[in-house]
């Protein structure tokens, strides 16, 4: 079994659901996006036009992070999916240099989005036990969803459709055929990362 | 005795007759401190004033300097400290081999400092981390396969040996054997923790890495025993060694940067462009020029007592800030090609004034010590010959 | 201290050891068995909490993150506490998708800065910079308050207040769209302050009976979007974003004139034009039609417009026979006939005939005639569309038209007309942007494309299309009002002055500060504004400002504190949608699904006010129970029972105050019958009846010749015609128009002439550009407020910016980063704020994205990070659209470094 998603780019209008739908189900902390939509523009006018591309952690079945991680808070689980125990990381952010993708935060403060208030807000207190500050924290492909027969919650959000969900393993499900149909690609495949996450174009 | 051990005694027996001040320690006879040792003192004091409510405060909200560098001064600290520390034992444990009589008698003194910058690199390590409590599953749960672990326990085995070949009244050329190992283990392994971070194409990308920091403790260890030690018998193999050394990181840094402009693409370009030319060309120059190409014009052309001092001490600057600029260069660009930014806090900056006088602390406290035993060991030696 | 070598050495040995195996127990402690042992207590002693507390739901609910409100959404709900919002994969149109709007309900709940309590200002004086002194003030003296003062006032006067409501609150059945409170109090003088920007219902309703037009993407294969957002441009997530980005990517060509290159853009073709000059373009494309390409839909024209009927010489109306019918000219009889005559041989669409002493022609004789000069290239310089594309535009639109093909749908053949302009809001607020409208639903017209497949389709209603009389689509609908003029005036603002305005709200204003402009008898003297805000939905602050410091007295019903609140003398906390049981209604074609129709969305319990709020319809009968204005006929709950169409054996008795959930109760129960109570409704979050097939098309309802749209627009030369009769019989002026620019517009034939968008001007040099983003879209959930929505904008490069062109900002020495001040012709400057330069605008426009800006005393802080863009817009008669006085949302700016 090996989790993994596809994400097609040529569908992606950037709306941010998936970027707001991850925060909104893990409650993270403010500038703290663990999925997100990188845009940049192409062309000139009038021939130009805006790309998105939605990131997250790739989940590599090689993963840097993984290898680098100085207490074993960093794993790749038996179905793929990379996850950080809290509970062990001691926060010397190797793993947020060695990550190729910048996936990774090292999060400093669960003060929550109205520090100028000094409140943390009813919603904000039921995500608390989510994070700790002081440990580095990431996608984790919303394991916990998925122990419960549901789909990441990003995927479950896109409005166009542009992100599919699946065991990469299983070559009779969709995400396996796309992947094969389309030649999806991951990103910076050439270090040998070996993402779960792979593009259509 | 060996004819070795004997030389080594004799040499002994002279340094202790010459005008040195820090060896005062060794006659019962003379002050406890020297002006030299009070001055240091009073430094560490004022430093730890500074450094520690900062440590406190940094260990206890998680706080770094302002923007996307995670790696940043601390860790710049951390590699100059270890990297002086582990490079200051390699040089002593060479001097166990008989090749270099003026560093084999400043042993105890070298090994303090080692001690001392190898300790407060732990330290640094301790303080640095986002729950430093959990820095102990390093040694109590070890992830063999993070370099980041090796570089811990080289650094814990390159202190001990430090500390047996201060205790140790004849230390062995076994131990000075390891003292070598130990000492360049630890400065390579913390090139390879940069090298094998896939995520830092600029780290990766670039063989020099361990090389530069094996140069770089070198060059801060050999400029630290100049400055401070008096070894005139050697004074000229050191400089020459030391002028080898600059040359040779110059060499390794411009391979570094022209590398990565022809042969880079993406993230790698622009970093050169950012270290040349960009946001970090005032360091990456000021480095070169200041920590590297004044230093070694320096003692090239001049080697008065005061032009060794003024290159030996921008030669130590330089290795802070070429630590410093390989940390920032390898973290200005993202993965999307946006640029980061870093200033380091006032936090951050109090700590590493808090690091410095720690190892003052650690030093001063060793010499205490050191020149305790010795006065004791000369009531011993001079009651056995009455006796 | 006496340390030997040894002893130092053993010493620092034996702690050295001590430590180690002490911290190495305690590490394989803690890695054996004490964490785990930890976690486990905690895991246990949390399951023991939650098994005391109320255990976790999930409920099906309606969002309302934006104003489509069609999705369906599940909340979890723990311990009270919602915690996380998804879609409802039941939900018909969403099938389980939630936009980034509604992702963000959470930071929307559970928002400090909401108003918690009422509360009363305690400093008179009123601005948007002053500090108003809340005091808090329990419910009982808030209502009592609000009632004492409306029941003086009702008793002098009730045409004195004044009462705006917007889409904030229309879940809300009572305090809602149907305006039942103040219809009870006896005021005519309430709207919607967001209907200003909203001219593009009018043209619509009248060619074919609907609300809100849509291109059909199941036939449609080419699509003209001209000022329009399909649905990829805000990602609802209602199934209309999945959908339309598949039909594109199967060949679907959509071409969207745009002055920004949007995300529909980029998944079509961008055409980029000069904004506020869509009327020159749309002619060009009937110039190219009927003139260069003489290819058109003759049977479509002659059976279902009115193209062929005869206009009157003064073209104020169809020439008609003694009994008063419509005549058309048959071609091969030579005769006049009326339209609907069982002899008619062929219906001729031009010629001049004399017929009754007049020279006539049918109307498509005119409009052909009327659009002779709108060459490709007369509209290149006003518009910078390339003649050649406009051309290959208009060639295109008729070639994908497929002109005479049909479709079986259900047995049910159906015209098949798979190409259609499309447009929206960016094309209709200009000074002529509802002529441009009309003149978009003739394009249309032309090739046959309206309520057939793949064209130009409104929601499926049997009855859109119904004839009138003169067997054209009855103009007069929900949607559709020609003011009838009356004097003295209906409404303060003195609406008759604008036949077809729609929800003018912002002329109220101008009445308070102007009364005599506006012929006024009375003064109001009360405001009470509930999800409504001049500020960033009207324009022209000052003024506005000036306007709303000539009330007595303001209540607000506010989420949080923003403009409006600021100048209120009692400000009550409204619910949010999530904290109260809410039902919405609104069919509106959708691509990609079986049509809904009758469908209502919403819930009955999510989670309780988290605050010191309450639901507003049960404070409204509280006020009107005080002031007793709620029992007996005439009242409140009478016109509930009225207003919402009660079915009458389920009428709510006149003599009890009703809860919330018994009016939607009664309400759902006439809807869909007796079986769908509250409780029956909440458990699914919606009802709703399916049509299919052929009956998606309004056209099956009334097939044939049974209908006809309108080619020529009597409606504007009659509201023309009865503007200007009425104010020479009441001897007064148009306070802003002359009767030559009535005539110009209010006619038949649409015709263009110079206005600001074409104006060269070297110092206000750029035009306004206000572009939606999917998370800030209608601010109907504060999403300026919301940190979350915030933070995603802030991953756009654009956000918070000027937007120029490169070129643009070249030639005026600014780069990426540069502070400037933005200001317009009336001396608003709005600033400092860095310039973005990108290749995705039109080099005339200053672009901005989101708007949705807020000002204020005090208010949340991230609402100042988005730009106030309405702030640069004027409220002028010499600004607004004159078919419905709408606020043209591209008004002449300057930059200016700061």
């Amino acid at each position: 079994m090996r989790y993994g998603m596809v994400i097609d780019t040529s569908r992606c209008v950037g709306c941010n659901a998936c970027a707001v739908a991850c925060k909104q189900i893990h409650g993270t902390a403010p500038g703290v996006f663990w999925n997100h939509v990188e845009r940049w523009e192409e062309g000139s006018y009038p021939n130009a036009r805006m790309k998105y591309q939605p990131v997250m952690c790739n989940h590599c079945a090689n993963a840097p992070c993984a290898e680098v991680c100085p207490v074993g808070a960093t794993v790749v689980a038996e179905n793929g999916i990379v996850t950080v125990d809290k509970e062990r990381c001691m926060g010397c952010r190797y793993c947020v240099a060695a990550c190729p993708y910048d996936a990774r935060t090292f999060l400093m403060s669960t003060e929550g989005y109205y520090p100028e208030l000094g409140i943390k807000t009813g919603f904000e207190e039921t995500k608390e036990f989510l994070h700790e500050a002081g440990t580095v924290e990431k996608c984790i492909l919303c394991n916990d969803r998925i122990a419960e027969g549901k789909e990441p919650a990003c995927s479950k959000a896109c409005p166009a459709r542009a992100r599919i969900f699946g065991d990469l393993a299983d070559p009779t499900s969709t995400i396996a055929h796309l992947v094969l149909q389309h030649q999806a690609h991951g990103l910076q495949e050439d270090l040998g990362t070996g993402p779960s996450v792979r593009y259509i174009s | 005795m060996t004819t070795q051990q004997e030389k080594a005694t004799a040499h002994t027996a002279q340094a202790t007759h010459t005008k040195a001040p820090l060896d005062a320690v060794t006659q019962a006879k003379r002050p406890r401190f020297t002006r030299a040792q009070l001055l240091a003192g009073i430094i560490a004091l004022l430093c730890l004033i500074v450094g520690i409510p900062s440590w406190v405060i940094q260990m206890t909200t998680v706080q770094f300097g302002e923007g996307l560098v995670t790696w940043g001064l601390n860790i710049d600290l951390f590699f100059l400290s270890a990297g002086i520390g582990s490079s200051l034992l390699a040089v002593t444990g060479l001097s166990l081999f008989g090749v270099l009589p003026g560093v084999y008698a400043q042993r105890k003194f070298l090994s303090i400092i080692s001690f001392a910058c190898l300790f407060v690199a732990s330290w640094i390590v301790f303080v640095d981390a986002g729950t430093p409590l959990r820095v102990f599953s390093i040694i109590f749960s070890p992830q063999f396969n993070s370099l980041f672990v090796w570089d811990f326990y080289f650094i814990a085995l390159a202190a001990l040996i430090s500390l047996i070949i201060l205790f140790k009244r004849e230390p062995k050329r076994a131990l000075g054997c390891l003292g070598i190992v130990f000492g360049l283990a630890v400065t390579i392994t913390e090139g390879c923790v940069l090298a094998v971070s896939v995520g830092t194409p600029h780290w990766s990308l670039n063989i020099g890495i361990p090389i530069l920091f094996v140069l770089e403790g070198m060059i801060a260890a050999l400029a630290l025993i100049l400055l401070i030690s008096r070894v005139p018998q050697e004074e000229k193999r050191l400089v020459n060694a030391l002028l080898a050394l600059l040359a040779a990181a110059l060499v390794v840094n411009a391979v570094d940067v022209l590398v990565g402009a022809y042969l880079g693409s993406g993230i790698e370009a622009t970093t050169i462009a950012v270290m040349v030319v960009g946001g970090l060309a005032p360091l990456f120059w000021g480095q070169i020029l200041l920590g590297l190409l004044v230093p070694l014009i320096l003692l090239a052309i001049r080697r008065t007592r005061v032009s060794i001092s003024c290159a030996a001490v921008l030669a130590i600057v330089g290795v802070f800030l070429g630590k410093l600029m390989t940390l920032l260069s390898g973290q200005a660009v993202l993965a999307d090609g946006t640029l980061s930014t870093y200033m380091p806090s006032l936090l951050e900056l109090g700590a590493c004034v808090g690091y410095v006088g720690f190892v003052l602390l650690i030093v001063l406290v060793g010499m205490q010590i050191v020149a305790h035993r010795a006065a004791q060991n000369e009531s011993v030696l001079v009651s056995e010959e009455l006796a | 201290m006496d340390i030997s070598r040894r002893s130092f050495v053993k010493t620092t040995a034996g702690v050295l050891a001590g430590t180690a195996v002490a911290a190495g127990v305690a590490g394989a402690a803690t890695e054996a068995g004490f964490l785990p042992l930890l976690q486990a207590t905690e895991g246990m002693f949390r399951e023991a909490l939650a098994a005391e507390a109320p255990t976790k739901t999930v409920t099906p609910g309606l969002c309302h993150s934006c104003h489509f409100a069609r999705c369906s959404l599940n909340y979890t709900v723990e311990d009270g506490v919602l915690t996380e919002v998804e879609g409802n994969p039941n939900g018909p149109w969403n099938e389980g998708k939630c936009c980034v709007r509604g992702q963000a309900a959470p930071a929307f709940v559970y928002n400090p800065y909401r108003v918690k309590t009422p509360m009363i200002r305690t400093n008179p004086e009123k601005g948007l910079d002053v500090d108003p002194g809340w005091v808090e003030i329990g419910w009982d003296e808030a209502i009592g308050m609000l009632a004492e003062k409306m029941a003086a006032l009702r008793a002098d006067d009730s045409r004195k207040l004044v009462w705006m409501h917007g889409f904030p609150v229309f879940y809300n059945l009572i305090t809602g769209m149907y305006g039942i409170v103040p219809a009870t109090f006896g005021t005519p003088n309430t709207g919607m302050i967001t209907g200003a920007l909203c001219s593009v219902h009018l043209s619509n309703s009248l060619v074919q009976g609907g609300f809100a037009q849509y291109p059909d993407f199941a036939y449609g294969k080419y699509i003209l979007a001209v000022g329009g957002t399909s649905a990829p441009n805000i990602a609802p997530g209602d199934g209309a974003t999945s959908y339309i980005v598949d039909a594109l990517k199967n060949g679907t060509r959509m071409v969207v004139v745009d002055p920004r290159c949007s995300p529909e853009a980029e998944l079509g073709e961008w055409q980029p034009i000069r904004p506020g000059t869509d009327l020159a373009y749309l002619l060009a494309l009937i110039n190219v039609i009927l003139h260069e390409e003489d290819r058109y839909d003759a049977w479509f024209l002659k059976n279902r417009t009115t193209g062929s009927y005869l206009i009157n010489e003064a073209q104020s109306d169809y020439l008609r026979n003694e009994a008063g019918k419509p005549l058309i000219w048959d071609s091969v009889d030579a005769a006049p006939k009326a339209f609907d005559d069982p002899t008619i041989n062929d219906f001729a669409l031009e010629g001049v005939y004399t017929v009754q002493g007049e020279k006539v022609s049918p109307s498509f004789h005119l409009l052909k005639q009327g659009t002779t000069d709108y060459t490709p290239e007369w509209a290149e310089e006003i518009t910078t569309v390339p003649a050649a594309n406009i051309r290959t535009q208009a060639r295109d639109l008729l070639d994908n038209a497929l002109i005479g093909s049909t479709v079986v749908i259900n047995g049910n053949e159906l015209p098949l007309r798979p190409a259609c302009v499309f447009l929206s809001r960016g094309m209709t607020n200009h000074r002529d942007g509802h002529v441009a409208f009309w003149t978009a639903m003739l394009v249309n017209q032309l090739i046959g494309a309206v309520a057939v497949p793949g064209g130009n389709v409104v929601a499926s209603d049997p009855g859109a299309l119904t004839p009138d009389a003169d067997g054209v689509v009855i103009p007069e609908n929900f949607h559709t009002r020609m003011w009838p003029w009356q004097f003295p005036h209906e409404m303060f603002q003195a609406q008759e002055f604008v036949p077809y305005g729609f929800d003018n709200a912002f002329r109220v204003n101008d009445a308070l500060l102007e009364p005599e402009r506006y012929q006024a008898d009375y003064k109001p003297e009360m405001f009470i504004s509930v999800g409504a805000n001049y500020f960033n939905k009207a324009g022209d602050p000052e003024r506005t400002s000036a306007a709303l410091r000539e009330y007595q007295f303001i209540a607000t019903f506010s989420y949080h504190i923003d403009e409006h609140a600021l100048f209120a003398d009692l400000v009550i906390p409204d619910s949010t949608y999530i904290e109260q049981a809410a039902v919405y209604n609104f069919d509106m074609y959708r691509p990609g699904h079986p049509q809904l129709v009758n469908s209502t969305f919403g819930h009955k319990h999510i989670i309780d006010p988290v605050f010191d709020n309450r639901w507003i319809d049960e404070v409204w009968m509280d006020v009107a129970e005080r002031m007793e204005m709620l029992y007996g006929p005439g009242q409140l709950v009478f016109l509930t029972n009225i207003i919402l169409g009660i079915r009458p054996d389920l009428w709510l008795d006149l003599g009890t105050k009703p809860t919330q959930e018994e009016v939607i109760d009664r309400w759902l129960r006439t809807r869909y019958g007796d079986e769908m109570t509250l409780d029956t409704f909440a458990e699914t979050g919606f009802a709703y009846e399916e049509v299919s097939g052929d009956k998606v098309f309004n056209y099956s309802y009334w097939p044939g010749s049974q209908t006809r749209h309108p080619l020529f627009n009597i409606y504007f030369k009659r509201a023309g015609d009865q503007l200007r009769a009425g104010m020479r019989e009441a001897g007064v002026e148009h306070p802003g128009w002359d009767n030559e620019l009535i005539d110009f517009y209010y006619r038949g034939i649409p015709q263009w002439r110079p206005t600001h968008a074409v104006e060269t001007s070297s110092e206000f040099d750029l035009l306004g550009v206000l572009y939606k983003t999917p998370e800030m879209i209608f601010d109907v959930s504060g999403p300026s407020g919301n940190p979350w929505s915030v933070e995603a904008m802030e991953t756009r490069p654009e956000f918070g910016k000027i937007c120029l062109n490169t070129q643009t900002a070249e030639k005026k020495g600014l780069a990426e980063g540069d502070e400037v001040y933005v200001e317009n012709r009336g001396g608003v400057r709005i600033g400092p704020y860095p310039v973005h330069t990108t290749e995705l605008l039109h080099p005339d426009c200053l672009g901005i994205a989101g708007g949705n800006g807020h000002v204020g005393h005090g208010i949340n802080p991230r609402m100042k990070r988005s730009i106030p863009y309405n702030h640069l817009l004027s409220t002028g008669w010499d600004a607004v659209d004159v078919i419905t006085g709408a606020i043209d949302t591209s008004p002449r700016l300057k930059v200016t470094r700061a």
